[in-house]
């Protein structure tokens, strides 16, 4: 999976899950944690998206701002993590 | 008293702030506010000035708070998360005039109309003509003195207001001591003592944490801000520090219990108090977590910004049984309270009230405001005295919420919405509890089209404090009234209720 595929699943999984139907203005700029579109409660369902859908695992310490605050740079982060091996 | 003297009078060798990236002992933490109180002094500052602390938390922002009060400034601390527009909106209002913060942030609020701030650096980057970067600080050499006097203001903290414009609390150094000098001594902190700091810097309970800490010759261990979406990491923080003293709102440690594995472990035996704030406990927490932690103290601490902790009640084998939330207790740090009726006079005994406060731990007033003078503060908050003289608490008298903690005006929020060029009309409700609790905006459409959910965050993100960004939006034709005209909560919370349902019900169907 490469930067823009990961993205897209991202701003799939957040418009759905998060944002419902009011996510269509989502860009990958989007402060998502300075707007509180992730907060320490939709944190724990989106590391659970990328761990089950994405086979990527985030360690605990990586889970920092400067990782998580827009897509552009969580899915830029997480092109770079290693996938588990549990993927097909 | 100020908050800084004792600080100063430690063992210079002993650790005295535990960051994420670095560790100062009391020597270096107190050498280093020396060098910030001459570097502000060279920027201008003046005693009685204020000085934005807007950074993540770090031993630097730290040094950056005791040096602010060495130099007989006040500190005003920003949510290191908020847009610049909101950190300038905090700024403007108190007249801040300098800022202690990353050169990134500097440069961006230099432009939001403040560009004659003075800056001082935490990381090295020099941002405009009048930054001192870290490492500048090295030609600055004086040694931290406490220059202010009792009645002069320590900080300023920005709650939540009804008119839409920000409302800074001032507290000065007497109401701050008054506090964290009766917390120190309640629980008996000393020099061996490992405290949390687990709240943000702009959050009233940091004053505990820093400051009855390291008035007591303790080590305070400052949770990085990213450890609030780590659960697991908040468990491992406590026992790989040997946390012996921990301070947060109830949601914290519910979400420890049940994401972050805490009561999988074994108990950590360093922790021996437990101090929780800012919201009700749900009894059933409670339990499971002293269940789990038989020999630590648990006090609930109360008291709204504006009276800092004025009551306090300590859980006992006696609340064991207990089905409904620990009562707020007595009245402490030697305040005193008063249960009134709707017209002002004393509620009959047993009847619920408003609580006033009035005493040594009053703020004295909203920065730029009226002094509250001898004045008791009217909490907004309505509770009742129990048999044995505790107070309960019922509710609020006004429309004020409470998430997580956090104060939320839903007013504030309406103000804001309103002030939205596509906006006519906005009513702001939460939906759920606890953990759960959802912030609704419904929005009558001024003109279409409606604006997404997304700008309307960005317009909110700019004006209030993160924790009143509404999560959800619903567009509506017009509010729901009742008979005498006012906005219909209870029908708007139907209505958000209705819609998710027929939502999950059409989403179970697809699924």
């Amino acid at each position: 999976m490469d930067k823009r595929q990961i993205l897209a699943a991202l701003r799939t999984y957040l418009t759905t899950e998060v944002l419902g139907d009011d996510g269509e203005d989502l860009m990958p700029t989007t402060p998502i944690l300075e707007l509180g579109i992730i907060d320490s409660l939709s944190m724990l369902g989106l590391l659970s998206f990328i761990d089950e859908q994405l086979d990527i695992s985030v360690p605990d310490e990586d889970v920092r701002p400067e990782n998580f605050n827009s897509l552009d740079s969580l899915s830029a982060f997480l092109a770079g993590l290693p996938r588990t091996s549990k993927a097909s | 008293m100020t908050l800084l003297a004792p600080v100063l009078g430690h063992d210079p060798e002993a650790i005295a702030v535990v960051g994420p990236l670095e560790t100062m002992t009391y020597g270096e933490l107190c050498a280093r506010a020396g060098q910030i109180a001459a570097a502000l002094t060279e920027l201008g500052i003046k005693p009685g000035d204020r000085v934005a602390i807007w950074a993540e938390k770090s031993a630097r922002t730290v040094a950056g708070i005791l040096g602010t009060l060495a130099a007989g400034a006040v500190y005003v601390p920003i949510d290191p998360l908020s847009p610049a527009a909101r950190a300038a909106l905090i700024c403007h209002d108190c007249k801040v005039a300098a800022v202690i913060t990353s050169a990134v942030r500097a440069v961006a609020l230099c432009e939001k109309d403040l560009p004659s701030l003075g800056v001082i650096a935490v990381d090295s980057a020099a941002g405009s003509s009048r930054t001192i970067t870290w490492s500048g600080l090295g030609s600055f050499a004086a040694p931290a003195r406490s220059v202010a006097a009792a009645e002069d203001l320590a900080y300023i903290l920005y709650t939540s207001g009804t008119t839409g414009t920000p409302k800074g609390a001032a507290i000065s150094h007497r109401a701050a001591v008054a506090f964290v000098s009766w917390a120190g001594a309640t629980i008996d902190l000393g020099p061996g003592d490992r405290v949390s700091s687990h709240a943000p810097f702009h959050f009233d309970l940091s004053t505990f944490d820093l400051f009855a800490t390291l008035r007591a010759g303790g080590t305070v261990y400052l949770l990085p801000d990213s450890l609030a979406y780590a659960p697991t990491r908040l468990t491992g923080f406590i026992h790989d520090h040997e946390i012996s003293v921990w301070y947060s709102v109830p949601s914290a440690l519910t979400l420890m219990m049940d994401r972050g594995g805490f009561l999988d472990r074994p108990p950590p035996e360093s922790l021996r108090v437990v101090l929780f704030a800012g919201e009700v406990f749900p009894i059933l927490d409670l339990h499971r977590l002293r269940r789990h932690l038989p020999r630590a103290r648990f006090l609930n601490l109360y008291g709204p910004t504006e009276t800092n902790v004025c009551t306090y009640y300590e859980v006992t084998t006696a609340d064991d049984d207990r089905d409904r939330p620990v009562p707020i207790g007595k009245p402490c740090c030697g305040d005193r309270v008063w249960i009134m009726d709707e017209a002002g006079n004393p509620a009959p005994d047993g009847a619920e009230g408003e609580l006033y406060v009035d005493g040594p731990t009053k703020m004295e007033g909203y920065f730029g405001k009226e002094p509250l003078g001898d004045a008791p503060y009217r909490t907004g908050d309505i509770v009742r005295r129990l048999p044995d003289g505790d107070l309960e608490y019922a509710g609020r008298s006004d429309d004020m919420l409470k998430v997580r903690g956090h104060r939320i005006e839903p007013g504030e929020i309406e103000s804001a919405l309103m002030a939205h060029p596509r906006i006519a009309a906005a009513a702001v409700v939460c939906v759920g509890k606890g953990r759960e609790a959802v912030l609704w905006a419904v929005v009558v459409t001024a003109a279409p089209p409606p604006p997404s959910l997304i700008a309307i965050k960005h317009h909110l993100a700019d004006r209030l404090p993160r924790s009143m960004i509404v999560d959800n939006v619903l567009h509506v034709q017009e509010l729901p009234r009742t008979r005498n005209g006012k906005v219909d909560r209870r029908s708007l919370i139907d209505l958000i209720n209705a819609r998710t349902n027929i939502t999950t019900a059409q989403e179970a169907s697809r699924g």
